[in-house]
């Protein structure tokens, strides 16, 4: 059974960080999960900077840390590349919903579209109404990071995004309670996403990136003020009620200071929890790639498809004229091969045919004078015997005029009857006599003295007509 | 020059049909040469199956010809022997009351180391005597078959006819001498 492998790879700023699993037909085994930090100039802020900077440098070093990573890969990327938006749209088939979520994107995205890679994710469907992130990046900025990391030897085939990787693995770990409304603020590397959600379902999502630059309190009076912009432009009455949980995901040292402004801020108090006490967000990704379908995030442009399937097209034609050419070729050598066996056979039958000649030759002589001279001692077929057969048949009213036997031929009976029918018995007696092969009535003739004159030929065995 | 799936494929079934073209014009009179090749090759091996199926049945043939020449009597070298089957058949016909109205005698031939003579005779008898002649005829120890026998009434309700009385014998082999 083969096995196939399938990797989730989660890019941060300035890391990269894999897991992969191998499936074997129903069965699935996590293999491991990988973390790599890049090596990125002082005054590059992420690996895109990084890798417009000194491109060649950082592929050489993704390549020497990473090895070889299985293919295929679902990229995630950060949420603060992609411009990120929840609307509600009306249910349809996936082409339709491709096309509505393309027409919205239009509306807040300032890239052109044919300068942009366009996806959606459908959160909830109810009631003839879904609610779809929208998102939307751009190509550029994509291609650059998936040609390097393609130059590096991983191959990624789907584009997610990390902040819906962490957003499943919250789910699986059941943080997210089916009613009531949650706010989820994800402080990792260097960024914070800001998840609202409300009855399990996403209302907003928000990032901010390059918190690192900020002081520690300016930082975190940034990410109060803008959690409480995002509450504030949500209807959450409408959605269900007011926020009954604010918890900080976060890594390392609980953040005080940000508990500390939430506390001032917000009726409700916030709870820190620890990222490390969730899988990995490759995981996460990766189980989004597992359980992929129509409606999931992929921001990878269409031409990755179409290149894929080109790429598939031209292997498989390949592969296909290869094996043609050879069935091609073996057959014409069969061909070829099997009339030079066919000579190769009859000339050495002739040479046998060549040798028997003499002693067959010898042996047939033998056998013809061995079955002549049986004939010649044969009693069974004599004029003596054959003398006997006709006057034991011989039925009153007809007279045999002449006799003439030849031996190994015939034997020629003339002679006169009463009646035609006295010929006829005579001739049906000796066709059913078993010296004779074969009998015939040649010819009957009426004679003056008003009797019937025949000649009756009987065949004797050797005489018989080739 | 990028070449398109689409453009690829249709070379490809191009280049299938042209191969198959090829293949047509390249095998079709192989195809036909093997056929003839194949049945010359079966009609070969039969024969040679044939020979040797004759081969394996020597001892055969051998065994029942040698069985056979022990029943044929032998004669010296040189000496006459159409005078002595001659005196039989007149003896014979006169054991029978069979009137012998001519007797020719042909020439010595030789098969191999067998020898054949053969005597033409006209006769004239009752029914009964022929039958007991042509009996006594099968009776010798000497090979004399009747290879040809006519009958026909005369006016005196008498038998007439003739017969040609083949007899096969062998000759010993002088010494220093071959065998066949």
């Amino acid at each position: 059974m083969a096995v196939k492998a399938l990797t989730g790879l989660a890019v941060r700023s300035r890391s990269l960080e894999w897991a992969v699993i191998h499936k074997a037909g129903d069965k699935e085994a996590l293999a491991s999960t990988h973390s790599v930090d890049l090596e990125l100039g002082p005054d590059q802020q992420n690996v895109l900077a990084g890798l417009q900077a000194e491109r060649d440098r950082l592929i050489a070093d993704i390549r020497a840390k990473c090895g070889r990573v299985p293919s295929p890969a679902s990229l995630g990327i950060p949420a603060s590349w992609v411009l990120l938006r929840i609307a509600e749209l009306p249910s349809g088939d996936p082409e339709e919903m491709k096309s509505m979520a393309e027409l919205q994107v239009d509306k807040f995205s300032p890239f052109p579209v044919d300068e942009s890679a366009v996806s959606y994710e459908v959160l909830s469907d109810e009631n003839g109404r879904c609610r779809v992130l929208l998102s939307a990046i751009r190509t550029d900025t994509i291609n650059i990071l998936a040609d390097a990391l393609r130059e590096a030897g991983i191959q990624p085939k789907w584009v997610d995004i990390n902040l819906l990787g962490w957003w499943h693995l919250l789910k699986d770990a059941e943080k997210v309670h089916p009613s009531g409304s949650q706010v989820f603020i994800i402080l990792e590397d260097s960024t914070c996403d800001i998840l609202v959600s409300t009855a399990g379902i996403p209302l907003a999502m928000r990032s901010l990136s390059n918190m690192e630059d900020l002081p520690a309190e300016e930082a975190d009076q940034d990410i109060a003020r803008e959690t409480a912009y995002t509450l504030s432009s949500l209807d959450l009455d409408r959605h269900g009620g007011h926020p009954t949980e604010i918890s900080i995901w976060h890594r390392g040292a609980s953040p005080e200071g940000l508990i500390k402004i939430f506390a001032e801020q917000f009726k409700i108090g916030s709870r820190p929890e620890s990222l490390d006490s969730l899988p990995t967000l490759a995981e996460g990704l990766l189980r989004r790639a597992t359980t992929r379908t129509a409606g999931r995030m992929d921001l990878a442009p269409p031409a990755w498809l179409e290149e894929a399937n080109a790429k598939r097209t031209r292997r498989r034609i390949m592969v296909s004229s290869i094996l043609a050419a050879t069935l091609w070729l073996a057959g014409m050598v069969a061909l070829f091969g099997s009339i030079q066996v066919q000579k190769s056979g009859i000339a050495s039958l002739n040479d046998d045919l060549a040798a028997l000649k003499a002693p067959a030759e010898k042996v047939r002589a033998v056998r013809d004078r061995t079955q002549s001279l049986t004939k010649y001692m044969d009693r069974t077929f004599s004029g003596l015997e054959c003398l006997r057969e006709v006057s034991d048949r011989l039925p009153p009213g007809i007279t045999l005029k002449t006799f003439n036997y030849h031996k190994n031929k015939n034997l020629e009976l003339n002679g006169e009857a009463d009646e035609y029918a006295q010929i006829a018995d005579l001739k049906q007696d000796l066709e059913r006599s078993k010296l004779f092969v074969a009998s015939s009535l040649s010819r009957t003739q009426r004679t003056k003295d008003g009797k019937e004159a025949f000649k009756i030929v009987c065949t004797l065995p050797g005489g018989e007509q080739p | 020059m990028k070449i398109s799936p689409r453009e690829m494929v249709l070379a490809w079934v191009t280049g299938v049909i042209a191969i198959g073209g090829l293949t047509f014009f390249l095998a079709d009179p192989q195809i036909k040469e093997w056929k003839v090749l194949s049945g010359k090759k079966a009609d070969l091996q039969r024969e040679v199956d044939k020979q040797k199926a004759l081969i394996a049945q020597a001892p055969k043939w051998d065994a029942k010809l040698r069985d056979l020449k022990k029943k044929l009597p032998t004669h010296p070298q040189g000496k006459d022997v159409t005078t002595d089957l001659q005196i039989l058949i007149e003896r014979l016909a006169k054991a029978n009351n069979v009137n012998l109205i001519s007797r020719d005698a042909e020439k010595e031939t030789q098969k191999g180391n067998m020898f054949e003579v053969a005597v033409n005779c006209k006769w004239e008898a009752k029914l009964a005597s022929l039958t007991h002649f042509l009996f006594d005829l099968q009776k010798e120890d000497v090979i004399l078959d009747i290879s040809q026998l006519t009958i026909s009434p005369n006016e005196k309700l008498v038998l007439r006819g003739g017969f040609i009385v083949y007899c096969s014998y062998s000759r010993a082999v002088p010494a220093g001498g071959e065998r066949e």
